[in-house]
């Protein structure tokens, strides 16, 4: 199990519009976003997520190693690092390996827990879309870190696949991956009706992305 | 927690972050899920080496190095069982164990780098490192950034040019509150978490909040030693008419007293007391839930620690597994029991040395299946007076409702300190002391609260001095003369009280 960052971070800003939403929908996020400017002057974009990612995938943690390492650069560092393997079942964007694992910083081997504070935890079995970026040479190889990991859940009640925040939170529309985790979604407020976006809408909304086809140098 | 050589080598566990459940709070804790207790520093000091640099000037006329220092003073002054003792050293590359484990002499760093283990910081300015076994630190690195500007300034963030320019110190007590054991507080999912430092991106937030603080002394305490260190000065727990409660508090720089008791087979070293008085014969469960250490609990009877009867203790819920305490135990009607949580305390060998018991905020809860008896009901209500002012004045209330009534006065909603008796004086009546009164009576079965009686305080009549004809001997008496006249009259006014 890998228990990684508190990474303090910070990310390309300037929030764009979704090509679709309604101006009501598009109004409440606003609103919230100006709230969110009060602690939070970086605002993650969807649009820049989208076209920072090497790859995005729609996957399930297949299984979890952890692994005693040497700073290649400098022989006498040595570090856990965790490799997630991942079952991909859908490729969103991009040309994924095969097979495709991550590779990150912290871990646990025996009774020795190595923690970069912060960074998303994956469990086995947990379906999640993934925002990969400079896998192996980032020290959490997701976009934006935790904001580049939304876990799927199953809605009982309903059988729908619906797309979380890293912190368990719905997510509504695209557009709110430019709130901070600790903000409260809009659209429940404005529509009743509203429901968090399946695992296919979240794809599909990735794929009409303006940024789609950018892609981003290797770092 | 049962007996171990080394706490450093208590048993491993997955961890987890769990959130504060509590409303209005968003700090998170690492939990070791096992045991479900927090990972944290032993009590004591954590070296930092700044390794910063001390010679570039910053904006506010501070090094590197004194910026980072600043930072960690300032959770030093907020927290209790734990400080950073900072080392100031020239601006260098990390040590060989660069964030990692290092068995050997772990160093705690604060460095500029420009990648963490060869590998890039991603979109992090900065990045924190630990190395944990059991429930416990064992080292911590803080790498920043070097690809940014960083400067020290308070307020918004500032940018040049439209680069970024990071503000040290607010990142610096980030990545510290890391190091002593918190997470995210917009991590799990918390609804409308408070400000906070500790937030997953920098912001205009520069100091540390409240939710910040609650988190750091869940772990380690608020400065200074609690007020219920002592036997003498146990907390009491009122029931009000409920069969359970739930009290908090904390057991950081917390004492042994000669004579405290060893309990759940452990010397302990940081006790806190309270006393119960049972309402009725029946049985009653005590437990430490929810506390962020590993407890040892006892009940006992007797008005001295020379004189204590133990009823009953525990050390563990689930020996060495769930390491907070539980007990039941059948009460005796009216008898006072004294309550002691305590730390585990892993020195066995060693029962004088009491430093190491375990410590962080305790939650003790209570829970009776008996008859709680009478609710108080007020029979005579305070009443309004009105007085001069430096005279005397007074008011009481009766009540009836099964023993022991506990009472408080109130002055405008506010606790007066001390006045917890069926009469209220006051001898020495000023301004100050016109307001509304009120009185709370609780016993286990229920509380009431008292009408509101005003107090008004009428100014005393103004001492007239006769104009003089002024010149020679017979001219007008000094102001200082004017005083003693009123001191005088002050002074008969107390006599006579």
């Amino acid at each position: 199990m890998v228990q990684t960052t508190g990474l303090l971070s910070m990310h390309s800003f300037g929030m764009k519009t979704s090509p679709r939403p309604s101006w009501l929908a598009f109004a409440a996020l606003l609103t919230l976003a100006s709230l969110a400017r009060a602690t939070t002057i970086l605002v993650p974009d969807f649009d820049g997520m989208v076209g920072k990612s090497d790859c995005i995938v729609r996957a399930v943690v297949k299984t979890i190693t952890a692994e005693w390492r040497v700073n290649p650069a400098n022989p006498g560092q040595r570090y856990i690092a965790t490799l997630v393997e991942l079952d991909v079942k859908e490729v969103i964007k991009g040309t994924p390996p095969s097979p495709l694992v991550l590779d990150l910083v912290g871990g646990r081997i025996g009774d020795m827990t190595f923690t970069v504070e912060g960074a998303p935890t994956f469990t086995v079995g947990q379906e999640s879309i993934f925002f990969v970026k400079g896998n192996g040479r980032r020290i959490v190889p997701l976009v934006g870190l935790s904001h580049g990991h939304y876990p799927v859940h199953r809605d009982k009640p309903t059988g729908r696949d619906e797309v979380r925040r890293n912190n368990g939170k719905p997510l509504y529309d695209e557009h709110e991956v430019t709130l901070p985790e600790s903000a409260a979604s809009a659209a429940p407020a404005t529509n009743l009706q509203a429901r968090p976006l399946t695992a296919a809408e979240f794809a599909d909304r990735i794929r009409k992305s303006r940024s789609f086809s950018q892609h981003d140098p290797l770092e | 927690m049962t007996r171990s050589n080394s706490s450093w080598l208590r048993v491993a566990a997955a961890l987890l972050v769990l959130g504060a459940t509590a409303t209005g709070l968003g700090f998170t804790l690492m939990i070791n899920d096992t045991t479900q207790l927090p990972i944290k520093w032993p009590a004591g000091a954590v070296k930092l080496r700044i390794k910063l640099g001390d010679t570039k000037v910053l904006g506010d006329g501070r090094t590197y190095n004194a910026v980072a220092q600043s930072a960690a003073t300032t959770w030093n002054a907020v927290i209790g069982s734990l400080q950073f003792e900072t080392e100031l050293l020239p601006a260098g590359p990390a040590a060989q164990q660069l964030g990692g484990p290092s068995p050997q002499s772990p160093q705690n760093e604060l460095v500029f780098a420009a990648d963490v283990f060869g590998r890039s910081f991603g979109d992090a300015l900065a990045v924190t490192t630990s190395a944990v076994r059991g429930n416990e630190r064992g080292e911590a690195d803080v790498i920043f950034n070097s690809a940014y500007q960083w400067d020290s300034y308070l307020g918004p963030t500032r940018f040049t040019d439209q680069q970024l320019v990071v503000d040290l110190r607010r990142v610096a007590l980030h990545e510290l509150g890391h190091v002593l054991g918190l997470g995210h507080s917009d991590a799990a999912g918390q609804v409308n978490p408070p400000a906070s430092i500790m937030t997953t991106r920098a912001g205009d937030l520069y100091i540390l909040t409240d939710d910040d603080i609650a988190g750091a002394r869940c772990l380690y305490g608020p400065p200074g030693v609690p007020a219920n260190d002592n036997f003498a000065n146990a907390f009491p727990l009122i029931m009000a008419g409920n069969r359970t409660l739930s009290t908090s508090h904390f057991n950081t720089n917390a004492t042994k007293e000669a004579g405290d008791p060893r309990q759940g087979d452990n010397p302990g070293g940081r006790s806190v007391w309270w006393r119960w008085i049972a309402p009725s014969a029946g049985t009653v469960t005590i437990d430490t839930k929810g506390s962020y250490f590993d407890t040892t609990l006892g009940v006992y009877t007797g008005a001295t620690l020379a004189s204590l009867v133990k009823v009953a203790d525990n050390d563990d819920i689930d020996p060495g597994v769930r390491q907070n305490s539980s007990l039941t135990f059948t009460t005796i009607a009216g008898t006072e029991y004294r309550i002691d949580v305590d730390g585990f305390n892993p020195i066995e060998e060693l029962a004088s040395i009491t430093s190491g018991a375990d410590n962080a905020a305790v939650t003790l809860n209570l829970k009776f299946e008996g008859d709680l008896g009478t609710a108080p009901t007020i029979t005579s209500q305070p009443v309004n007076a009105t007085v001069t002012d430096g005279s005397s004045s007074s008011f009481s209330v009766t009540v009836s409702g099964s023993a022991p009534l506990n009472y408080q006065w109130y002055q405008d909603g506010t606790a007066i300190a001390g006045a917890t008796g069926s009469n209220l004086s006051i001898p020495f009546a000023s301004k100050f002391q016109a307001g509304t009164y009120t009185v709370t009576v609780t016993n286990a079965a229920g509380i009431v609260t008292s009408n509101g009686a005003v107090l008004t305080v009428n100014p005393a009549p103004v001492v007239t001095v006769p104009q003089s004809g002024g010149g020679g001997g017979g001219g007008a008496p000094s102001l200082w003369f004017c005083l003693l006249l009123v001191v005088l009259g002050v002074g008969r006014r107390l006599r006579n009280y």
